[in-house]
């Protein structure tokens, strides 16, 4: 391989990394927290039922065993608690960030599969948000190609970046056959996707960013395909020369 | 003594429970084993969907609505949401082992228990959910029946 040929580092890999691995260990915990709700509930039931009968007090291992269960289960979501996320793996770095920057470097490095022939119009303006701004880049890079995968080629994709009262809204359209009212919830699951060798993680990852930093990922109206919009609280700080650049 | 125990509680299942309740989630066994939890101490319905819930909700009066967090379709969030906002007073109970929980914005609408809880607190909150639910509502009959006499007077 020669150099010219070597493909260009994702300068996002590693937090989109972990942006994944937060996902699915926090989609882990939820479903061990289920389990574990169904066995405590059942084992106290049959506890409750139980005690006071003859069966109880002549064989002592019911109870024994039953407080088995118990402790086990405490102890286990102690341990899934102090496991906690990925998060320890990345320190971030939060700071007045120049928004409208965030942006275009997202559309700089969004990913076409394919080299589709896909535009994206970007329409961006100045706005200060707290935050990670590599977590704000991935963001909306994950939007982007989500839309990108969501609209025929050739086509386009529009990005649109501004203040909105105590807001900064940034909104991704596409041009795709749009998603029905009663499957948009559906689109937020985690590994909700219906392309093949799509982990189906991106709009998870967008609206877990967006909540870290007191924000939302809500749909929004459009005329023709998706529309869906990143909502930050806008920073008061000025952003001078020294203001926080992905 | 143990046949009086057990006759004891033939007896006590056989007192009318005082308050309907209805719990929602989408995973089966959870749902299972919520409902038989809590089915020595009140009526208990469930529904495996925000959707179904809503419905049943229509043709039956329930004191308390016990709600998973997330589920495909609509949140809990959003069921608890709906059912505060119906004529009639329901207390709500949102149960979530979701690291992606956050209180709904502005006025607290329902209490939160996060997963796994101790069953036993569970039962404690459903019957005082049940008991502020039963007082709600007479308050809101006597408020009307006194500005229903007031008009008359009028």
């Amino acid at each position: 391989m020669t150099e010219q040929s070597r493909p260009t580092p994702d300068p996002l890999a590693t937090v989109q990394l972990m942006a994944i691995a937060d996902e699915i260990a926090s989609t882990l915990r939820h479903e061990l927290r289920n389990k574990f709700s169904s066995v405590r509930s059942a084992g106290f039931y049959i506890r409750r039922r139980l005690r006071g009968t003859e069966a109880w007090q002549a064989d002592p291992r019911l109870e024994e065993l039953s407080a088995i269960i118990q402790d086990e289960m405490g102890l286990a979501n102690e341990l899934l608690d102090r496991s906690g996320g990925p998060e320890h793996l990345l320190t971030r770095a939060v700071s007045p960030v120049d928004a409208q920057e965030c942006v275009r470097r997202a559309v700089a490095c969004t990913r076409i599969a394919g080299e589709r022939a896909i535009d994206i119009a970007i329409d961006a303006q100045p706005g200060c948000i707290m935050a990670d701004p590599r977590e704000l880049v991935l963001a909306v890079r994950c939007l982007l190609e989500n839309a990108a995968e969501a609209t025929d080629a050739p086509g386009a994709v529009q990005v649109r970046a501004a203040p909105d009262a105590s807001r900064y809204v940034i909104q991704v359209t596409d041009s795709g056959a749009g998603i029905p009212e009663s499957q948009r919830e559906a689109v937020f699951d985690a590994f909700h996707t219906t392309k093949s060798g799509h982990f189906g993680l991106g709009l998870n990852i967008a609206r877990r960013i967006a909540q870290r930093y007191d924000g939302a990922l809500r749909f929004c109206e459009a005329s023709t395909g998706t529309a869906v919009a990143l909502h930050f609280n806008l920073c008061q700080t000025e952003l001078g020369s020294a203001g926080a650049r992905p | 003594m143990r046949s009086s125990s057990s006759s004891q509680r033939r007896a006590s299942s056989a007192i009318p429970k005082k308050y309907s309740v209805l719990v929602v989630d989408d995973d089966p066994n959870v749902l299972t084993s919520i409902t038989r939890l809590l089915s020595d101490d009140v009526e208990v319905a469930s529904a495996l969907s925000a959707e179904r819930a809503l419905e049943l909700l229509k043709v039956h009066s329930f004191h308390v609505v016990v709600s998973d967090f997330a589920m495909p379709g609509m949140d809990g969030n959003t069921l608890l949401g709906r059912i505060s906002q119906m004529p009639q007073y329901v207390s709500c109970l949102l149960i979530t082992g979701s690291d992606r929980y956050q209180p709904v914005a502005g006025e607290i609408r329902h209490y939160v228990l996060f997963k796994p809880f101790d069953p036993e607190r569970l039962i404690r909150m459903v019957l005082e959910l049940g008991r502020v639910a039963e007082m709600k509502r007479s308050v809101k009959l006597m408020t009307e029946s006194i500005s229903e006499t007031r008009i008359k007077i009028d």
